[in-house]
């Protein structure tokens, strides 16, 4: 009688702040993943099935999964959308092939156990050299994100010089399916362009199995202003911030779908006009690759996230493109074109990366030891300046809008404001800054 | 080649720190220009096994700097060092410091005044830094009046920079657009950082002293657990960081939540004459600047570092700013009109937070800048010191670290 009841009404949560329904709990933890199984399908987990929205390869794939003849076919055509069941499918793969230019780590577990995983070419144990950020579908609904995701890795992969001479510089961290549950929900709803953005969060607390209002990933990232309520984070966000942070990630790219635009964060606030130069020269650069995409900077309250807040913290830049104007679903021919037109735009903002001066180096005191609380400031007036922070090593790495020779600023506390003069006339330069203590 | 060998050696000589060996061989060399020895003179020195290397000395006449170290620094930095331009010619005076570690160099000082010091860090990788110590804090005392709070000279745009809420904070004591008179005057106490006697840039802005009506009323800033937050004279908080009037007004013809029909008026309405100058209620970015339907010519406001706060201004004959402008407190950004759905000439003045409109001049958008209460005493001493310094800046420039430091020891 009880389960039947249950089964009736649902178990119910009312208090806001568990949120949760019963069942898997999200959560946020980093590990290194060596190899990989196959994942057994679970079609059936919290959808509403409007089979209307599914296409028809994919829903005769998702019934014969267990084949792998029908698997390898589906796979085969990079054109195809995935899931997340067939996304770590593609990655399992290239685990296989790749195991040694790539590392795989799963940085985060979502509310319907679907894993994010993060992919970096270059070595995680490198750790004070800078990365370059990717991340694709952050919005459900906008499923090929997924596939621009892996044909970068891919591209990559194949391109040897390109990616030793990435490698030089950076680590390159790749985030192809940040919201699995979202792409998960959007493959099933007839409307997904509407609600599909959003993650597998039950908001409401009825936990009916198909009703996930979800939480816009995107909009998720921590407010800006202290006079507004505090975000409460979803375990996507926080495993991206969480990377961007331990990865001393200076710049970020999250790829969109459903416009045509390189849209670059609000820099009204820049008054030192040294973020500006940095983040217009990137689309000055890529004038040729970007075509008719609307060049824009986006509005200080912009509902896309994790561009602002990744700019607003760290001081780097951070960009969204957008290609193309049709979210899903898209005709093969259509799908194909926007892979190839977001590949090159890809590349162009990598070469542009290249083309940019880099300081890198550490702050330490004068006996050696690493200061983990000094801030780096670019003087442009005496007053407006931005700030940096270095790592808990004392490691720092930072981009600049030009080769020239700068004045770079250094505060600690507890030691004496010091200066120091870079030369990136080269391009880069690696540097030891020395603080002296204060001598009370 | 054999005079460059010896002049080397003599120079070698002349710092007296470099290897024994060249210290021993200038030493028998007695044949040398009495002049250059005169260019640096050794004020303390120590004796690492037998030799003398100096600990400190100073120039007694002009010459370069790489001269005098280039015989101990490594090349790389010493093409590090021809960066730090200002430092290249050392003149009368200036001092240089020698540190050892057990019998190794490991650091130079150059020291030319209170402000910098050039530091060469040779163990255990060379490395140039430049050290920077705080310029002195002094006051700088300024007088301002209505005119120019609405077409701010290079001075007052200086403060306002230090202190872009100042504005505010003025308009909370009297409300500049409407009961500020043409005789009234605003006396402003700013720390300005000075190298010396020279004023290099104002930091931030201490107090103001606000002379309306034959009265004189002081307002300071005051550090607490909320940040900075500006006082009246009366001990009370000035958070308000609107306008009160954007407009030079007639007369307040709707408020805020007054009935009309079915809904009820979500803004205050300003009427005044065609033409009248609207002013941006605070600074921020304009979001939207064009035509609205019913609300005519309008401009809408971000006010992103209030928080979620946006002002929009309607009806207006012209306006003088686009979208995307970044627009100053008191700026003149268009005039009174007639425009959209109105029937006589006014401001319709809105305020939203967020996505609602909310009465601006009501008690939600006030308790969003409250602040905390704090020790009443300690605020109170601290208006009687701030005072007492305004009277000394106003006759002469004086020392205001003391009231900096009470600031920070009053949190």
């Amino acid at each position: 009688m009880m389960s039947w009841f249950l089964f009736l009404f649902g178990t119910t949560t009312t208090s806001a702040d568990t949120w949760q329904c019963p069942g898997h709990e999200p959560s946020v933890s980093f590990q290194r993943i060596e190899s990989l199984e196959s994942r057994e399908m679970d079609r059936y987990r919290g959808y509403k099935p409007a089979w209307m929205a599914l296409e028809g390869n994919y829903r005769s794939t998702i019934y014969n999964w267990k084949e792998e003849a029908v698997r390898e076919a589906y796979l085969e055509d990079r054109n195809n959308y995935l899931d997340p069941y067939m996304y770590h499918e593609r990655i399992r793969k290239l685990l296989a092939s790749h195991g040694s230019e790539l590392e795989v780590w799963q940085i985060a577990s979502t509310h319907f156990g679907n894993p994010v995983y993060a992919i970096l070419i270059g070595d995680s144990k490198q750790s004070n050299k800078p990365s370059i950020a990717h991340t694709f579908t952050i919005h459900g609904n906008e499923l090929i994100g997924v596939n621009y995701g892996l044909d970068a890795i891919e591209y990559l992969l194949q391109a040897d010089d390109v990616r030793q001479g990435l490698l030089e510089d950076f680590n390159l961290w790749f985030v192809p399916m940040v919201n699995p549950d979202g792409v998960w929900l959007s493959m099933r709803r007839a409307h997904a362009s509407t609600y599909g953005k959003k993650n597998g969060r039950n908001t409401d607390g009825t936990c009916e199995p198909y009703a996930y209002e979800g939480v816009d990933i995107s909009e998720n990232f921590p407010s800006r202003y202290p006079s507004e309520e505090p975000v409460e984070l979803e375990s996507e966000t926080i495993a991206l911030m969480e990377l961007f942070d331990r990865s001393n990630t200076i710049s970020l790219l999250s790829v969109h779908t459903g416009g045509n635009g390189w849209y670059t964060p609000d820099l009204t606030r820049d008054e030192t006009g040294v973020l500006t130069n940095l983040v217009d020269g990137f689309a000055t650069s890529m004038t040729e690759v970007l075509g008719d995409a609307e060049v824009k900077r986006l509005r200080p309250n912009s509902n896309l996230g994790e561009v602002r807040w990744f700019f607003e913290n760290y001081h780097f830049p951070s960009f969204i493109y957008e290609y193309p104007k049709d979210i899903a679903p898209m005709d093969h021919l259509e799908r194909e074109q926007a892979r190839t037109q977001t590949l090159s735009v890809m590349q162009s903002y990598w070469k542009t990366l290249q083309a940019k001066a880099f300081v890198r180096g550490m702050v330490v005191d004068q006996k050696g030891e690493a200061i983990a609380d000094a801030t780096l400031h670019l003087p442009q007036t005496l007053r407006k300046e931005f700030t940096w922070m270095v790592s808990e090593t004392g490691d720092f790495a930072l981009m600049l809008p030009s080769q020239e020779i700068i004045d770079l600023k250094v505060r600690a506390e507890g030691f004496v404001d010091a200066q120091k003069k870079v030369d990136v006339r080269e391009g880069s330069a690696t540097i030891r800054i020395v603080l002296q203590q204060l001598e009370n | 080649m054999k005079g460059l060998a010896s002049g080397l050696l003599f120079l070698s000589s002349l710092i007296g720190f470099t290897s024994p060996w060249a210290v021993r061989r200038a030493k028998v060399d007695t044949e040398q220009p009495i002049e250059m020895e005169q260019s640096v003179e050794v004020i303390q020195e120590i004796t690492i096994g037998d030799e003398p290397f100096p600990v400190e000395m100073v120039v007694t006449q002009e010459q370069e700097l790489q001269g005098l170290v280039e015989t101990k620094l490594p090349s790389h930095i010493l093409s590090e060092l021809e960066l730090y331009a200002d430092f290249q010619i050392l003149e009368k005076g200036h001092r240089l410091n020698f540190e050892y570690e057990e019998t190794v160099l490991s650091r130079i000082t150059v020291q030319q005044n209170d402000y910098e010091r050039l530091r060469v860090e040779l163990l255990p990788e060379p490395t140039v830094m430049l050290d920077t110590f705080p310029l002195d804090a002094k006051s700088v005392v300024m007088t301002f009046d209505k005119k120019d709070l609405f077409a701010p000279d290079a001075d007052l745009l200086d403060i306002l920079d230090a202190e872009p809420g100042l504005i505010a904070v003025i308009d909370n004591q009297v409300d500049i657009v409407k009961k500020l008179s043409d005789q009234d005057t605003i006396e402003v106490l700013a720390v300005g950082r000075y190298r010396g006697d020279d004023l290099e840039y104002l930091e931030s802005v201490l107090s103001l002293r606000i002379n309306h009506d034959d009265t004189s009323s002081l307002t300071f800033k005051y550090q607490t657990g909320d940040g900075d937050v500006w006082y009246g004279e009366d001990l009370k908080a000035r958070t308000y960081p609107f306008l009160m009037s954007p407009t030079d007004y007639i007369l307040i013809s709707s408020k805020y939540g007054v009935k009309r029909g079915h809904k009820r008026h979500k803004g205050i309405d300003f009427a005044a004459d065609i033409g009248t100058p609207i002013y941006a209620a605070a600074s921020g970015v304009v979001a939207d600047a064009g035509w609205g339907t019913g609300y005519g010519l309008r401009t809408k406001i971000d006010h992103d570092h209030l928080g979620d706060f946006t002002t929009l201004y309607a009806h207006m004959s012209r306006s003088y700013v686009k979208t995307g402008d970044v627009v100053r407190q008191g700026q003149l950004i268009g005039l009174i009109g007639n425009t959209g759905r109105s029937t006589g000439p006014h401001l319709h003045f809105e305020l939203h937070k967020g996505h609602r409109q909310i009465d601006p001049r009501g008690r939600t958008v006030r308790d969003t800048f409250k602040v905390s209460d704090i020790d009443a005493l300690a605020l109170e001493s601290y208006r009687d010191n701030v005072d007492k310094i305004f009277v000394q800046a106003t006759q002469a420039v004086v020392d205001v670290e003391s009231l900096l430091a009470k600031r920070h020891s009053a949190l």
